[in-house]
C-alpha cells in the first residue's frame, strides 16, 4: 500500500531502530526543504520509515560523526570499493559526496546548486552529478570530507572533468587508477572474476596497489594501523549488508524505497552498522510482501535523478523486478578468503561502468531474463557519457521489448509525456 | 605498406617508426561522410566508419569515455584497438604493457593484411582507391615519423607571419578543415601559431588527473609562443574541454574563446554562420588588444 507524506508518517514505528535523534516525522525533511517528498507515494511501513529517516538524516550524522571526533572520507565515483575500505578503520566514515546529485530533485531545485555549478563552467551539457560540485563550493549540504579518494581512467567524463575541478576550487583529491577492463588476450596472465570474465592479472595487480597507496595515506590520517583481519572483517560487514540487500532485491518491494535500498550498497548511506539494522527491518517486512499480479515485471538500466519516476513507474502499469543502478560490484557478494586488498581489486574490476558495454548490456539481458522481466528500460542520464551507447548496444543483444527514456533532476515538466511513454510501453 | 589511424597525441608518432606503416593521425571531416549519430555522442565519431573503411587499422585511446566506448560501436573488434592510456601519472607499467599489447597488435595487423592482399589481389580496394589522402599518405610514408612529428610542430610555426597576430587553436577531435580555418584566420590577419587540437601538435593529457601539468604547460607555449589568444575547440558533448576551457579562461592571461565545433553543415561554406560570428569577434578583440597595447 502506498500513500502520501502525511500518511506516511502515521506509519512511524513505535520502536524505531534508529538513535532518538534521527527518528521522527518525515514532514519535517519538506518542511526544511526536501519538497520532493512532498510529491512522493511512499510504501506505508513503519520499516521504510525508517529506511526513509536513515536517508533524509545523513548529513545530520555525518555532522555528529565528526563532533565525535571521526574523520570523513569522500569516495568519489568508484561507486563501493573505497567504503568497504575506510570501513575497516574505527575512527573513519566514508561518505559518497556524488550523492549530491539527487539534491536538485529532493529541493525541487529551490536551490542555487544547479546556477552555481554553472557559473564554474559546468553548465547542462554535464551529467545532474554537477550539484557535487556546486555542493563543495556552498559547503552547505555536507560536512566536507577530511579527505578525497576518487577513482580515475575508465570512468565517465562528466565526472572526470567535475573532479578536476573540484581541485581546482580548492579540494585536493587524491586520484586512483581505475584502468578500463578487457578480456585478457590468449598469451596474457590472466584472472577470472566473478562474473566470469577473464581479465589482465596486471589490470587487478594495478588496483591492488592503488587500494594499498589509500590504506597507506588513510592509516596516515587516522593514526590508526590497517591489519588484515580488520579489512578481512570490514569485507564480511559489507557482506552482510549485500545479503539484505539480494534479499530486498528479490522482494516485491515497491520501486522507490527498492531504489532507495540498493543505494546504501554504494557507502552504507555513511554508517554501516545502521545501515544494516534499517536493511535487515527492510528485508523482514518486503519478504512478506506478493508481487501485485496486474504490474508488468520490467528490468531498470541506470538510476534516475528524479526519484519521483520510480512512482510514475508503477503508476504507468509496471513494477522493478530487476535493476541495475551501474553498481553491480557493490552488490554481488565479496570473496572472505585470501587477500582482502585482491578482493577489493576484483570487486573495483567487476565495476560495470569500468568494462565495455557490451559485456554491461549482456549481464543486464541475462538478468533480466533471469528474473522474468517483460521488459527493460534504458533510463539515460542526461549529459552522461555512457549514455549514448547503452540503449542501442542492449537492442542489438537483446529480444525483449526495450524502451529508452531519458530523466533530469525534475520530471514535473515533461512528466505526462513520460507517463504517456511508460504507459504505452507497458501495454504493449 | 599498411596505413593505420591513431588518432590520440598520447601515443607519439616514434613509437610507430619501423613499423612499416603509414601513420593517419586525423580524419578527413570535410571529406569523410558523416554517418548519423545517437543525440549525446561525440560529434566525430560520425566520421569514424569512413575512416576506418579506408585504413588497415584503427587505435583510439581510453583517454576519452566516448573513444572508450566508440573502440566497440565500431564493431570491427580485429581493426580497432582501444590502448588503455594511464589517467594517473604513477602507473607507468600498465602504459609499457599497453605499448607492448600494441606492437603486437601491429606485428598481426600487418600480417593479417598481406595474407588479405595476397588472396584478394584483384579486389579494388576502396581503402585506398583514387583518394588524393591516400596519395599524400603515400608520398610521405617515406619519411620518418621524427620528420614527421617535426613537421606537426612546424606546420603552425611556419604561418605565424611576421607582424600578424598570433594565434593558437587546441582542443580534442576537430570535425573540420584545418587548411579552413587557417585561410579564415589569415584574411583576418590573424596566424595560427599553434595548432593543439588531436593530430595537430601535442599540448598534453587533458584528460589527466590531477591535470596541474597540463596547464602549467600551456601556460609555457602561450608565453613561448607569443600568442596574442586562445582559442578551444570541442564537440557538443566534450565534456574534459568543457571544463579545461573554462580553466584555461582563469590561468591564462589572454583571450580564451571556446568554440563548439560539430562538423554539422558537412559539405557546406565554412564556417557555419554562428561560428563566423564569434571567430571574427574574436579575431577584431585581438586586433583591438593589440592596438591599445603601449
Amino acid at each position: 500500500m502506498k500513500g502520501p507524506l502525511a500518511l506516511f508518517d502515521t506509519f512511524a514505528p513505535k520502536e524505531s531502530c534508529l538513535p532518538r535523534a534521527y527518528q521522527g516525522s518525515m514532514q519535517r525533511h519538506a518542511t526544511g526543504g526536501d519538497l520532493r517528498l512532498l510529491h512522493l507515494a511512499f510504501h506505508l511501513s513503519p520499516a521504510t520509515h525508517d529506511l526513509w529517516n536513515f536517508l533524509m538524516t545523513e548529513e545530520e550524522r555525518l555532522k555528529d560523526l565528526r563532533r565525535s571526533g571521526m574523520a570523513i572520507i569522500g569516495a568519489l565515483k568508484d561507486l563501493g570499493t573505497i567504503p568497504v575500505l575506510v570501513n575497516a578503520y574505527q575512527n573513519a566514515v566514508a561518505f559518497y559526496p556524488d550523492g549530491a546529485w539527487w539534491l536538485p530533485c529532493f529541493k525541487e531545485q529551490r536551490t542555487n546548486l544547479l546556477p552555481v555549478a554553472e557559473a564554474l563552467g559546468a553548465g547542462e551539457g554535464l551529467c545532474p552529478v554537477r550539484a557535487m560540485l556546486a555542493a563543495f563550493e556552498l559547503g552547505c549540504h555536507f560536512p566536507i570530507p577530511d579527505l578525497l579518494f576518487c577513482s580515475t581512467g575508465a570512468i565517465c567524463d562528466d565526472f572526470k572533468a567535475l573532479a578536476q575541478r573540484l581541485v581546482e576550487r580548492g579540494h585536493p583529491i587524491h586520484f586512483w587508477e581505475m584502468p578500463h577492463v578487457r578480456e585478457a588476450q590468449a598469451d596474457e596472465a590472466s584472472l577470472e572474476l566473478a562474473s566470469g570474465l577473464r581479465v589482465p592479472r596486471l589490470l587487478c595487480d594495478i588496483v591492488t596497489d592503488e587500494l594499498r597507496a589509500i590504506a597507506r595515506k588513510l592509516s596516515e590520517h587516522t593514526d590508526e594501523i590497517l591489519d588484515e583481519e580488520k579489512l578481512c572483517s570490514a569485507i564480511r560487514r559489507s557482506n552482510r549488508v549485500r545479503r539484505l540487500l539480494a534479499r530486498i532485491r528479490a522482494s516485491a518491494l515497491p520501486s522507490l524505497e527498492r531504489l532507495v535500498c540498493e543505494m546504501m550498497a554504494i557507502h552504507y548511506c555513511s554508517d554501516y552498522e545502521l545501515c544494516e539494522a534499517v536493511l535487515s527491518r527492510v528485508a523482514e517486512e518486503a519478504e512478506t510482501l506478493t508481487p501485485d499480479p496486474r504490474l508488468k515485471p520490467v528490468f531498470w538500466v541506470n538510476p534516475v535523478a528524479d526519484v519521483r519516476v520510480m512512482n510514475f513507474l508503477e503508476e504507468a502499469g509496471g513494477r522493478l523486478c530487476g535493476t541495475d543502478f551501474m553498481f553491480g560490484h557493490a552488490l554481488s557478494p565479496l570473496e572472505e578468503t585470501g587477500d582482502p586488498f585482491d578482493t577489493l581489486a576484483r570487486m573495483a574490476l567487476s565495476d560495470p561502468m569500468a568494462g565495455t558495454t557490451r559485456a554491461r548490456m549482456k549481464i543486464c539481458l541475462e538478468e533480466a531474463k533471469r528474473c522474468g522481466a517483460k521488459g527493460i528500460i534504458v533510463s539515460r542520464i542526461p549529459g552522461a557519457s555512457h549514455c549514448a551507447f547503452e540503449a542501442s548496444m542492449l537492442a542489438s543483444l537483446s529480444d525483449l521489448p526495450l524502451l529508452e527514456i531519458e530523466v533530469s533532476s525534475l520530471t514535473d515538466n515533461y512528466a505526462p509525456a513520460l507517463m504517456t511513454r511508460l504507459q504505452g510501453f507497458m501495454e504493449a | 605498406m599498411k596505413k593505420l589511424a591513431v588518432l590520440s597525441n598520447v601515443l607519439p608518432d616514434a613509437w610507430f617508426e619501423g613499423q612499416g606503416i603509414t601513420l593517419v593521425r586525423e580524419a578527413e571531416c570535410a571529406r569523410h561522410l558523416p554517418v548519423t549519430l545517437r543525440s549525446g555522442t561525440c560529434s566525430y565519431l560520425a566520421f569514424l566508419p569512413a575512416l576506418l573503411a579506408e585504413v588497415d587499422g584503427l587505435v583510439l585511446t581510453t583517454c576519452c569515455d566516448q573513444m572508450r566506448h566508440a573502440a566497440e560501436w565500431l564493431d570491427a573488434a580485429d581493426r580497432v584497438f582501444l590502448f588503455n592510456v594511464p589517467s594517473t601519472l604513477h602507473q607507468e607499467r600498465l602504459l609499457e604493457a599497453e605499448k607492448t599489447r600494441l606492437m603486437r597488435w601491429i606485428a598481426q595487423l600487418a600480417l593479417r593484411s598481406n595474407r588479405q592482399q595476397e588472396s584478394d589481389a584483384r579486389v579494388c580496394d576502396v581503402r585506398t582507391q583514387g583518394s588524393a589522402f591516400a596519395n599524400t599518405a603515400s608520398a610521405s610514408a617515406n619519411r620518418t615519423t621524427a620528420d614527421k612529428t617535426a613537421d606537426r610542430q612546424q606546420d603552425t610555426r611556419q604561418v605565424a607571419d611576421h607582424g600578424r597576430i598570433a594565434l593558437g587553436v587546441i582542443g580534442g577531435h576537430f570535425c573540420g578543415d584545418r587548411q579552413q580555418v587557417e585561410q579564415f584566420f589569415a584574411q583576418r590577419g590573424v596566424s595560427l601559431s599553434l595548432w593543439g587540437c588531436e593530430g595537430g601538435e601535442s599540448v598534453g593529457d587533458v584528460a589527466q588527473r590531477p591535470n596541474d601539468a597540463f596547464y602549467e604547460h600551456l601556460k609555457t607555449v602561450v608565453t613561448q609562443r607569443h600568442l596574442a589568444g586562445l582559442i578551444v575547440v570541442r564537440t557538443t558533448w566534450c565534456d574534459l574541454w568543457r571544463l579545461a576551457c573554462v580553466r584555461l579562461h582563469e590561468v591564462l592571461n589572454v583571450p580564451v574563446l571556446e568554440w563548439v565545433m560539430d562538423g554539422q553543415n558537412h559539405g557546406q561554406p565554412f564556417p557555419d554562420s554562428s561560428s563566423r560570428t564569434r571567430l571574427e569577434a574574436f579575431c577584431e578583440l585581438l586586433q583591438a588588444e593589440r592596438q591599445e597595447a603601449p
